[in-house]
């Protein structure tokens, strides 16, 4: 069972990148939080 | 080793033996084999780098009660983290066009940011441009911003200097009904720090005609599509567009559209549309009432995942499913409007009562008025995966709900009925595998 057969696709991001990202409300209508 | 409290598996459709681990804590996803998901569920044995991998992923945690406490401090760490200072700064409440469903509704009129305002937003900014701070973005909104395009200019020219000086980036975008959105526009912002541009197209031709109409009634769409080809070399150019439960599935046309005139993906940085909401405060226009007014509306399930589709089958940009901050959340992030009232979020100027200080006494406490960490109330937020993707979600939608924040926005439904094919979309248009 090793790692490689692990098939990542993305990786995410740690706290200090998310802080670095522009708050969800950069669109007038208050768009669905998490695909803003 | 425990699997996190925050991770969701879903069965991989083209073979049973694998699951598709997406954390709601990191945003990250992989494919993992059946029998290491039955190890770690029966807390077997699993190979160290396997574990350090499963690990940064956060798909595990060495201690389930810590990332529990993580994830309710999430917002209080990214505020300790964030060396940006992000203000939505409202230059007008004036506009060209009559949109049908604008939530800013009776509110606009010819009202405009005044010399004095600016000159004491300056010094505001500056005030709060501390040490730790890196970089300052101003999101301009109005009314429309294009019609403050002096105003624009004279805020970043008082600012750019002194922050310089501070080794301070500034930042400028726009949220912009792009009828003012020439080369000339966009070439007099960018010495200024103007790095995107965010313009609405609501479909096709003439549905956004019908929605967007100039406030004489004339058609809007050709105007702003020409703009957007004259500009979308020198900024980069954002599509936003808001859909109803009656046009959603007209909006892949305007993508067509878009391609047939030569606005490919290399040329837009993002696509991305979102239901319009109904409103129902004191400022809106009763005579609409084909919005929104609950993310548990099921047809929005459908159609998010339906224009989602379409925007990546046709390899436009769109953002991927990942935590996200709220203003309201988030300390450095203010919305300044033009008579320079301070508000915790765009949707609320106006409601004086969400008024929190103006830029000459400074930011009041706003915890209460805002009912921050409302979400900590609610048992079934504290337990629930999706916490890190919602935090009780979105405060205008509830406020224009119940007429006040105080209850959650619940989004559990919502995610449950889309996570997993949007996750499936990203794998398949993204990472090019099929599913």
């Amino acid at each position: 069972m090793a790692s490689e057969i692990i098939i990542v696709f993305e990786s995410g991001q740690d706290d200090q990148e998310i802080a670095e990202t522009t708050t969800c409300c950069t669109n007038a209508q208050a768009p669905l939080r998490i695909t803003s | 080793m425990a699997l996190s409290h925050y991770l969701k598996l879903f069965a991989w459709p083209e073979n049973p033996q694998q699951w598709l681990a997406y954390s709601t804590r990191r945003g990250a996803y992989a494919l993992l084999p059946g029998e290491l998901v039955a190890a770690l569920q029966q807390g077997r044995a699993v190979p160290p780098d396997t574990m350090a991998l499963l690990e940064k992923l956060a798909f595990v945690t060495a201690d389930s009660n810590q990332e529990r406490e993580d994830v309710f401090s999430f917002n209080q760490r990214l505020n300790n983290l964030s060396t940006i200072l992000s203000l939505a700064v409202i230059v007008n409440m004036d506009c060209n066009f009559q949109c049908r469903y604008c939530y800013e509704g009776t509110q606009k009129d010819k009202l405009y940011m005044t010399d004095k305002t600016a000159e004491q937003v300056v010094a505001f900014i500056r005030e709060r441009t501390g040490p730790r701070i890196k970089k300052v973005i101003l999101d301009f909104y109005g009314g429309e911003p294009l019609l403050s395009g002096k105003r624009i200019i004279s805020l970043a020219a008082a600012l750019q200097p002194c922050l310089q000086e501070q080794g301070v980036a500034l930042e400028l975008t726009l949220v912009t009904n792009g009828s003012q959105l020439t080369a000339r526009a966009v070439n007099e912002l960018l010495p200024w720090g103007l790095t995107s541009c965010k313009v609405t197209l609501d479909g096709p031709a003439h549905n956004h005609n019908t929605f967007r109409p100039f406030k004489n009634g004339a058609p809007s769409y050709e105007l702003i599509v020409r703009n957007i080809k004259e500009c979308c070399e020198l900024t980069r150019i954002g599509i936003g567009g808001n859909f109803t439960r009656d046009n959603y599935h007209l909006f892949p046309q305007l993508m067509d559209d878009l391609q047939e005139q030569g606005l490919t993906p290399a040329k837009l940085a993002m696509v991305k549309f979102d239901p319009v909401q109904q409103t129902s405060d004191i400022f809106a226009d009763l005579r609409f009432c084909g919005g929104c007014a609950s993310i548990e509306e099921p047809w929005l399930a459908e159609a998010s995942l339906l224009l989602r589709e379409e925007i990546l089958k046709r390899g436009y940009h769109t953002p991927k499913i990942s935590p996200t901050t709220c203003m309201v959340d988030m300390d450095n992030s203010l919305t300044i409007h033009y008579d320079g009232t301070l508000y915790k979020c765009v949707g609320m100027i106006g409601h004086r009562e969400y008024a929190c200080g103006d830029i000459w006494s400074g930011m009041k406490e706003y915890r209460q008025q805002y009912h921050l960490d409302h979400w900590r109330k609610e048992e079934k937020c504290r337990e629930c995966v999706y916490l890190p993707l919602c935090f009780g979600g979105c405060r205008f939608m509830a406020f224009q709900r119940d007429g006040h924040m105080g209850k959650v926005d619940c989004r559990k439904d919502f995610l449950d009925a889309t996570l997993e094919a949007m996750l499936l979309q990203d794998v398949r248009y993204r990472h090019g595998q099929a599913s």
